[in-house]
Order: C-alpha cells, then sequence, then structure tokens
C-alpha cells in the first residue's frame, strides 16, 4: 500500500527561501574546502607540463631532481602501468573514449603531463621541475580543426584501434553523429526560402574560484582516501580503482565544501596523480592547479564551427533544419561524442519539424583539452539556432519574435530528435509533458519592452534588443541515477545522506526541502551528508542538471519509504489502517483525535517498538522534462569603437516548480553572468603552435561585477508530473541563451551579424566597418 | 612565489634610496605592491616607502597640486585637491583604475614607475603638464613627465626613487577629459586618450594630446597639439577635430596583439580624440577659463 503525500496538502518546505544549510560555515570561513586542513606529513606535488604540442617521451632523467633535498619522488611514464581509460568521469560504459592513461609515452598538447614530482614544500617541488631532464621526439602538431581532419599522416591517436575513438588508428577524427528525421536535401528543394549561415563559437573556460585540488593519504587500514573538489565522487572511485588495481572497497573519495565545478570537475583532472603518489609514497600528497594551470591544463567548453541551413515557407513554417558541427576536442576526447550530441539534441527541437538532419565531426588536436562546461554543447548550438532564427526572419521579412511563437514546441509535443540520439546512442522518446514557455516569451517580452523603441543615451550609440529561446534537460533519461538514505532520529529529526554532490549550487539545501516535505517536518529537523563514498549510497553526481530532479526524486522515495514505515508503527499502536495516518508539520494524527509529534513518534518507534525507521532508495528517470527559457537583450552599440553596452538583461526561466526560488534565482543569474562573458568576452587564445596565450585573468577576461547590466529575472512555474513536488532543473539552461540574444541585439542596433564571438569591440567594429564599404 | 630575502622599511626618501643601494644583490621598491605581486621580479630585498613620508596629496604655495608617489588611487580619484584641478581629469583616471580592492593598495608611484606602455595614470598627467620629483640620496631633480619614461618598463629613475608628481597651478582651469577603450569593464586599456585644453577670448590657448597604449611610452601627439593651439574656438568645424584626430593616430605608434590590432588602436585614437576634443570645445565657459587658478 502506498501513502501518497496529500496531493492538495499545501506544501511547507518545498517553495520556500529556507537558510541555504552550509551558508553560515561558509560565511564564518570554516575550514570546509579541500585545501583547508592538511595531514601531517602532507607532500606537494607538481606536473611537469610540456613544452611541446605533440612529441614522444623518449627518455625522463630525474637525477638532478631527486638530489634536491626536499624532493621525494618522481614518477614517468616507463614506471607507471598504462591502462587505458577516459578521465570524463561519466557513468559505466563511459561514452566518451579510453584514449588516456596516467602518464602518457607521447604528450599531445602544450603542458601535457610528462612527470609529476613530490616534495616536502611547494617551493621545492616547483624547483625540481626544472630539473628534470627529459628527451622528446618532436612530432608535427596539428592545431586547426580542419588540417586535423584532412591529414591521415600525422595521428595524434595512432595506437591501433584503442577503444571508443571513432576512427581509431586511422584519421583524427574522435567522433562522428549523423541523425536524420525525415529527408532535409529533399524538403529543401520545396522550400520557399532557404538560408545558411556559418557561425564560430569559442573556447571558454570555467573559472570556478577554487581551482581543481586533490589531497590523497593512505588511512590506517591502508585503504586510499582521495579528498577532493569534484562533481563525480562514485565515477572518481570506479575509475581509480581500475586504473590504479585497487578494490573499489579499499578507496574512500570525500567531497568536502566545492567552490564551484561547473562541468570542469566532472573531469578526473588530478585525482590519480595524487593518489598514484601517495601509493608510491606512502603518504598524504596535495596538488593544486594554480589559474595557469586551471587555463591550460583544466576543460575548456568545445570550439566549434557550425553551419545552419533551414527551409522555410513564406508563411514562416520552418519546414527542415539542418545542422554541421566541426568540433575540436583538443589532445583527448572527454565528452567528444556527448557534447557535440547535446549541440544538437538540446537544441534542435526548439522548433520542431519533419526534416532534420544533425551531424558531427569531432576532431583530436594538439591544443588542450575540451570537455564538460555548464550547457554540455547547448551553448554552442543554441548561438548558431537563435542567431540563425533572426536570420531566417530577416529574409523573410517577418517578425523574429513570431517566427518564433509560431515554430517554437508546445505541450505534448514529441521531440523529434530524442528517438535517435540519447547519450550517443538511440534514446527514449520525449513529451513535453510541462512548459512554460509561451508564458515565459510574454512576461520576458513585457519586462524588456519588446516591440518599443528604447532610446541610446549618446549620440555615437545605437540600442538594439535580442532575444533567444532555450531548452536543456533534467538529467539524462534511462542513464542518470542517485540514491539517497533517510534515517529518522528518536528526537523526530531525520539525517538524510545523499551521494549527489552539493559544489555550490545548494543542492544540499535543496534535497533536505524535498525530505522534509515528503516527510511532513521541517526544513530545520534535517541534517545533510553528502559526499562520501564509505557514508553515503551512489550517485552519479553533479551534471547535465540532474540533481534536483533525478537525486531529488531518490530523496522523495527514500523520505516516503520512511513515513510509511513510521504510518505502520503508529496504526499499530493506535490500532487503524495505515491509510487512517496523515502526516503534516511536524505532527502524525490519526482516527479519533490521535495525535502525537514526530518526536513522540520517533521515540516510541525507537524505545517501544525498538525499530530504525530508515530507507534507502534510488532513483532513475526515463524521462528528462526540459526546462524553458525566454532571455532578452538591451544593448548599446558605439558605432566608431564597437564597444558593446548590456543595459538590461531579462531572463524568464519555467524549471517546474521551484524547491528554493531564491536559489533558482542565483543559478540563472550566476548563468547569465558567465554567458555574458562568453558572448562578449571570453576566449582562450591559442596560436598555430598550440600554446595559450592568454592563462590569466588580466587576458583571459571574465565578466565582473562592472560588467552587470540591470538583472530582470522571472520564474514561470510550471507543474513537471515526473519530477519530484513538479520540479525540473535550472542549472543550464540560462546559460544557452545570453550570447545569443545579445548577438541578436547588437545587429538589432547598428545592422551587421556577428558570426563569431566573444563580440569584443574590435569584432564588432570589423563588421560595422566591412558593411559600410 | 616570490623569493625575498629581506624587506626593508625606509623613514625618508633618501633613507630608501641608501638602502636601496646598499645591496648586496638586487632589490626593488615597493608601495602597494599590486603589480608586483602579479609579476614578482628576481630580486633579493625590497624596499618598502609606505612610511617614507610619501602618501599625502598637498597643494603647494605657489598654488601646484604635488601628490606623493605612494598616494592610493582612492586617495588620488577622491582628494579634493585632485578633484578640483582641470576638471578632476587625474581624480577620474584614478577612478577607473582595476577595482576598489585595488585602488585602495595601488599607488601613483607604482602606475608610472612600472612604465607600462596602459600606465592608467600616464595619460591625464601628461595632458596635465605633469612635473616629476625625483630624489636622490640628498639632493632632487624635477622633470616634465613626457622624459621620464624611456620604453616598456624602463624610466630615468636607476636605483632614484620618484618622490611624485606636481600639477603645475596654471592648468588648473584647464578644460579636460578622457576616455579608455577596454574589452571588459575591468581590463588593461587597449587605447586611452586624455586631452586638456584652455580656453581664452575665444581662441585655444595650451593643447594637450596624451595617448596611452599606442606606443612604447605613454605619449603626447604634438603634431595635432600644434594644429590647434592658438586657433578660434569658431573655426574649429567637425571637419577640423577629426583632421586633428587622424594627426594623433598617425603620431602613435601601436602594435599588433591578442587584445587588439595596431589599425583598429590607431582609429581608435582618432575618433576617441576628435570626439574628447569636441566635447570639450561644447562646454560652457567657465569662469576660470583664463588658463590660471589664480
Amino acid at each position: 500500500m502506498t501513502h501518497d503525500r496529500q496531493q492538495d496538502a499545501p506544501r511547507t518546505e518545498v517553495g520556500r527561501n529556507v537558510t541555504k544549510i552550509d551558508a553560515f560555515k561558509l560565511a564564518r570561513g570554516e575550514p570546509v574546502f579541500t585545501d583547508d586542513i592538511h595531514p601531517p606529513g602532507m607532500l606537494w606535488a607538481k606536473v611537469l607540463g610540456s613544452p611541446h604540442a605533440h612529441a614522444r617521451v623518449l627518455e625522463v632523467d630525474a637525477t638532478r631532481a631527486l638530489a634536491l633535498p626536499g624532493v621525494v619522488d618522481v614518477a614517468w611514464h616507463a614506471q607507471v602501468k598504462a591502462i587505458p581509460h577516459t578521465r570524463a568521469g561519466q557513468s559505466h560504459p563511459e561514452p566518451s573514449p579510453w584514449d588516456t592513461v596516467i602518464l602518457p609515452p607521447k604528450v599531445r598538447f602544450i603542458g601535457d603531463r610528462v612527470a609529476v614530482v613530490v616534495a616536502e614544500t611547494l617551493e621545492v617541488a616547483e624547483r625540481a621541475l626544472g630539473l628534470i631532464d627529459v628527451r622528446y621526439e618532436v612530432l608535427p602538431a596539428l592545431t586547426d580543426m580542419d588540417e586535423a581532419l584532412a591529414r591521415t599522416d600525422v595521428l595524434i591517436h595512432e595506437d591501433p584501434d584503442p577503444r571508443g575513438i571513432a576512427e581509431g588508428g586511422r584519421t583524427n577524427v574522435a567522433a562522428r553523429i549523423d541523425k536524420q528525421v525525415g529527408d532535409v536535401e529533399a524538403a529543401l528543394k520545396s522550400c520557399d526560402h532557404v538560408v545558411e549561415r556559418t557561425y564560430w563559437l569559442p573556447r571558454v573556460q570555467a573559472s570556478h574560484i577554487e581551482p581543481h585540488v586533490a589531497i590523497s593519504w593512505l588511512d590506517e587500514d591502508g585503504r586510499l582516501v582521495v579528498k577532493t573538489s569534484t562533481q563525480v565522487p562514485f565515477h572518481l572511485r570506479r575509475i581509480l580503482a581500475r586504473i590504479l588495481e585497487l578494490k573499489e572497497a579499499d578507496i574512500r573519495v570525500i567531497k568536502p565544501r566545492v567552490g564551484g565545478g561547473f562541468g570542469d570537475k566532472q573531469e578526473m583532472v588530478m585525482e590519480d596523480l595524487v593518489a598514484l603518489m601517495t601509493l608510491r609514497t606512502r603518504r598524504p600528497v596535495r596538488l593544486e592547479f594554480t589559474r595557469e594551470e586551471e587555463l591550460i591544463c583544466a576543460r575548456v567548453r568545445h570550439p566549434q564551427r557550425i553551419v545552419m541551413t533551414t527551409g522555410v515557407m513564406n508563411d514562416g513554417t520552418i519546414v527542415a533544419n539542418r545542422m554541421r558541427v566541426t568540433a575540436d576536442t583538443g589532445a583527448y576526447g572527454s565528452h567528444a561524442l556527448t557534447v557535440q550530441g547535446n549541440t544538437g539534441q538540446k537544441v534542435l527541437p526548439m522548433y520542431p519539424c519533419a526534416h532534420i538532419h544533425f551531424q558531427v565531426t569531432c576532431l583530436y588536436t594538439n591544443n588542450p583539452i575540451s570537455g564538460a562546461f555548464r550547457g554540455y554543447g547547448a551553448p554552442q548550438g543554441c548561438f548558431a539556432l537563435e542567431c540563425h532564427i533572426d536570420e531566417v526572419a530577416k529574409v523573410l521579412g517577418h517578425d523574429r519574435l513570431e517566427l518564433r511563437r509560431k515554430n517554437h514546441i508546445r505541450l505534448g509535443d514529441t521531440d523529434p530528435l530524442s528517438a535517435k540520439l540519447g547519450e550517443g546512442k538511440e534514446g527514449l522518446v520525449r513529451v513535453i509533458r510541462s512548459t512554460g514557455l509561451e508564458k515565459a516569451i510574454e512576461l520576458g517580452c513585457e519586462a524588456i519592452g519588446w516591440g518599443q523603441r528604447q532610446e541610446p543615451t549618446a549620440p555615437h550609440l545605437s540600442r538594439g534588443l535580442g532575444m533567444a529561446l532555450a531548452m536543456q534537460g533534467s538529467g539524462i533519461a534511462g542513464v542518470d541515477w542517485g540514491a539517497a538514505t533517510v534515517k529518522l532520529n528518536e528526537d523526530g529529526s531525520v539525517n538524510l545522506a545523499v551521494g549527489a554532490t552539493d559544489i555550490g549550487q545548494g543542492s544540499d539545501t535543496v534535497l533536505a526541502q524535498i525530505c522534509a516535505e515528503e516527510l511532513g517536518i521541517r526544513y530545520e529537523d534535517v541534517r545533510v551528508l553528502s559526499s562520501d563514498t564509505d557514508l553515503t549510497p551512489f550517485d552519479v553526481g553533479a551534471y547535465a542538471s540532474s540533481t534536483t530532479y533525478v537525486s531529488g526524486g531518490a530523496v522523495q522515495k527514500a523520505a516516503r519509504a520512511v513515513r510509511e514505515q513510521l504510518a505502520a508503527i503508529a496504526a499499530g499502536r493506535w490500532e487503524c489502517t495505515t491509510t487512517d495516518v496523515r502526516f503534516g508539520e511536524g505532527q502524525v494524527s490519526g482516527p479519533g483525535g490521535k495525535a502525537w509529534t514526530m518526536a513522540e513518534l520517533a521515540s516510541h518507534a525507537l524505545y517501544q517498538a525498538k525499530v530504525q525507521p530508515m530507507a534507502t532508495a534510488s532513483h532513475l528517470s526515463n524521462e528528462s522534462p526540459p526546462p524553458f527559457a525566454a532571455q532578452f537583450a538591451d544593448v548599446e552599440v558605439d558605432r566608431e569603437t564597437g564597444e558593446v553596452f548590456l543595459r538590461r538583461f531579462v531572463s524568464a526561466v519555467d524549471c517546474g516548480t521551484p524547491v528554493h526560488p531564491d536559489l533558482v534565482l542565483g543559478q540563472i543569474e550566476g548563468a547569465v553572468a558567465q554567458a555574458i562573458g562568453y558572448g562578449l568576452f571570453e576566449e582562450v587564445i591559442v596560436d598555430a603552435a598550440g600554446r595559450v596565450r592568454n592563462p590569466n585573468f588580466l587576458d583571459y577576461k571574465i565578466a565582473s561585477a562592472l560588467d552587470m547590466p540591470e538583472m530582470i529575472t522571472i520564474l514561470v512555474p510550471t507543474e513537471e508530473p515526473s519530477g519530484p513536488f513538479g520540479a525540473k532543473a535550472a542549472g543550464e539552461v540560462p546559460i544557452d541563451g545570453p550570447a545569443p540574444a545579445i548577438v541578436n541585439a547588437i545587429c538589432d542596433a547598428v545592422g551587421v551579424r556577428i558570426y563569431r564571438i566573444p563580440a569584443t569591440p574590435e569584432r564588432v567594429w570589423r563588421q560595422i566597418k566591412e558593411a559600410g564599404e | 612565489m616570490w623569493d625575498l630575502k629581506e624587506y626593508r622599511i625606509a623613514g625618508s626618501p633618501g633613507e630608501a634610496v641608501a638602502m636601496m643601494r646598499r645591496g648586496p644583490g638586487k632589490g626593488v621598491y615597493i608601495a602597494g605592491g599590486t603589480d608586483l605581486f602579479l609579476f614578482p621580479p628576481q630580486c633579493d630585498y625590497a624596499v618598502d616607502i609606505n612610511h617614507a613620508g610619501l602618501g599625502a596629496i598637498a597643494r603647494t604655495p605657489d598654488g601646484d597640486v604635488f601628490v606623493g608617489a605612494a598616494a592610493t588611487l582612492h586617495h588620488i580619484a577622491t582628494n579634493p585637491f585632485v578633484t578640483g584641478y582641470a576638471g578632476g581629469l587625474l581624480a577620474q583616471a584614478a577612478a577607473h583604475c582595476g577595482n576598489r580592492p585595488v585602488r585602495s593598495t595601488a599607488t601613483l608611484g607604482g602606475n608610472l614607475c612600472n612604465a607600462l606602455p596602459s600606465a592608467d595614470l600616464a595619460p591625464a598627467l601628461l595632458a596635465l603638464d605633469a612635473v616629476c620629483y625625483i630624489v636622490d640620496e640628498d639632493s632632487q631633480e624635477s622633470l616634465p613627465l613626457e622624459d621620464f619614461f624611456e620604453g616598456p618598463r624602463r624610466t630615468v629613475l636607476g636605483d632614484r626613487l620618484l618622490a611624485g608628481i606636481a600639477l603645475p597651478a596654471a592648468g588648473a582651469g584647464w578644460r579636460a577629459a578622457a576616455r579608455r577603450l577596454t574589452r571588459s569593464a575591468e581590463d588593461i586599456a587597449l587605447v586611452q586618450v586624455a586631452v586638456a585644453l584652455s580656453v581664452a577670448d575665444g581662441r585655444l590657448g595650451a593643447v594637450r594630446i596624451a595617448l596611452g597604449s599606442v606606443a612604447p611610452v605613454p605619449m603626447r601627439a604634438m603634431l595635432a597639439e600644434a594644429q590647434l593651439e592658438g586657433e578660434a574656438v569658431a573655426d574649429l568645424s567637425p571637419d577640423r577635430l577629426a583632421d586633428a584626430g587622424l594627426i594623433a593616430a598617425s603620431e602613435c605608434d601601436p602594435i599588433d596583439d591578442h587584445r587588439a590590432s595596431a589599425a583598429y588602436r590607431r582609429q581608435m585614437v582618432g575618433v576617441l580624440t576628435r570626439r574628447l576634443l569636441a566635447g570639450l570645445l561644447a562646454e560652457q565657459p567657465r569662469n576660470d577659463d583664463q588658463g590660471s587658478a589664480a
């Protein structure tokens, strides 16, 4: 018998802006992050990065380094067993190619791992790097993705048949996708207009405040403990066990508080190195990236070139859509297939039509490694599609808002690509069961003043408005799952243990709210433990906009199971049926006015009934309902200098039920801030030799407080039937639309199209100048 | 990591120079340290000048405004002598450097002595005819700021110390404005232009056009200035101002780098110079438009 929470009961915990669960300890500066506490006897690690973009490491001579007082150990490829794997941090079986080993005998980008040194101090470790003598056989470097595609005489991964590489050992293609619904080529012939444009997306870095940092040691039983700033503790444990040849039970991964991840910490960027050195030296080892190392050796958003071809009728009906993506995965294929898959899968369904063709060619190059970054391919695709819709409207002479309204996906529609394309293979059919998109468009238009000309603030400025629509997912359908354990204490409070990883986004808070709501107690009576592979149940981790929706589902199930146990205990005592037992506001009530506080019931359970009310539940979703966003930019452009001044930015977002509205607003505004950088400022510049030219915040420009526009953020709640208390995701969808909305606004202001972001002053100036000539 | 063996704190400018000369090895002066900690130089010791009495901003008996080398940018941005001098040009330049935490620490001396082509205060100071005061162990000399910079990261100082700069009384009533072009709000300037001029009886008196980030050193566009000095304001059509901008553009010597192209920088010198001139000439005449603060 199930005891569904009464659907009509008012929610007291979900939807409430409770105090963030870790707010006080963070504000007080408690030592809660990975690097805050160092175990005694800890060694400091540094990585010797390759000075060559492509070279064989023939010989590493560490004699001079080891002679330096304080240096304890140096490891290089000849000393470490080479077990192919991927560092992508995905569910098993991983869709990313196993093209990596801990220390590669061939380095594939400037900064690739040549050797790792550990020493008694950081200074000694840094000095030791200069004393390691390396003999390289330098190979030709491929840093241009078209050249990488054309050349087969230079192979970046040439091992015969490496697992999972699309054309392993024959070409430099890391992944290919070619999926079609209908027949685009034929359909285009019958369209009134065919519009084709090409868009270029830059390499950008997540720039989380806390860099990658990991500390490992052996516990008193000789087990390996890795404390790390990660999004994926359980994937990490699995990968480490395999490549270090240990039992999973002999590895403990602890995720403390994390200072931002944005996908960049979905990858095993360094944990294998500290673990390796701990196993070699039997001592604690700590490694942290500098900002320069972050910008060279961590992960970047895949640079892409996207060709959009759209067939449209005179009345504005979109008949056919083709997206052809060429992408640069850099030296290794982390997320090569799945990020690029998302570029189409998460984006093209916005305008369903009978003919859709999606093609990807993703190339290995000798550039820095691309990987997961908030949005996961969708920001690239959304930029191309939403700029392209404006271009189509211009060709048609239609209003760009009405063109979107006429064609966008609606309630009950089937996502046309979903069956063809899941996580790198056939997917599950997706039907839209909740959408606030129309309402979001309406409210967003109202907030920005769509259709009303804003006056420029100076004569040399032109003002314009732009918009973009976006959709994402809520977890990966049929793949992502998580588990939660709920345990009741004798005073009615609850311990909630989750494998889900709070990385600053506030998932511990949101999961506690879901637990409290389902159990009929207050949020303040829930304590959360996340995440520790010894103590918490499994969860895939914080990525793919999954935590509230997927892990929240597990929490809801576990809390419900505990409530059923309590109902049985109360029914036994009150001699009634369990359906007569009601929960809510800390009270448990039965027939005839019988009532207990939760504390009384809990005390009864533990001391009279002598049972521990407790449950662990797992949750997998075969659906991934899309959250929706309508985003609007108001810009002024200096026609003579090309400067873009973003005056106002409006986001209207449907994330289902906002479990914690303020945290959702924080997600949206943070995503917008990050995406303003994508649209206007950010680009990791790599020269033809493969060297990063701007590995610092002086020249890699992220947006700061001074760059922020007036930000208007609107929540458009819906009730998603498959989500916990109607919730969908919020973490990624708002990062998709700002760049195209800003660029569309620039176009509206000065009449020129920016096809390549970031829209730096000089790029905008050149476009204006070319248009004038 | 900054590997310093010794940190010396000077009690006076003369003592600072003596400490610098004492050796052994190589030393560096430090005030706010915001640039030094970004790119720590190879040196053995630092000489701290924060306690050498160089932090003040004052009006001298002659009516000059003296800004000590250790005055912070925030102090400069908010000091009434500076905000009241030539339309507050220098104060505005200081207010646009970095962000508030940086401005509370960074100093005038650091900004000038690092001698970056993009030094944020340099164009404003050049446009205001600033004079540098340089101290030795027991002597002092002054020279125009134009003669201070020798090249990127090179000045005339040697191991002497910049004590501060003076803004001459004569320029206090000049009209002045500046503009810096950046990619994001907190950024190294791609192009900087500062213009100062005096108007008397409908004619231009002094005209100063100073440029930053477009040559090895911050510089004056003297040919453009000469085109305008002495001209009747009524004769200065938009075309004439545009020409002056083009001349200034032809005088600079920008480079291509990953921040911007030389061509863009040069064009922007023309655009910004023209706009600044037009803006200043459109200002309503003021009582102090006689070219003197008196």
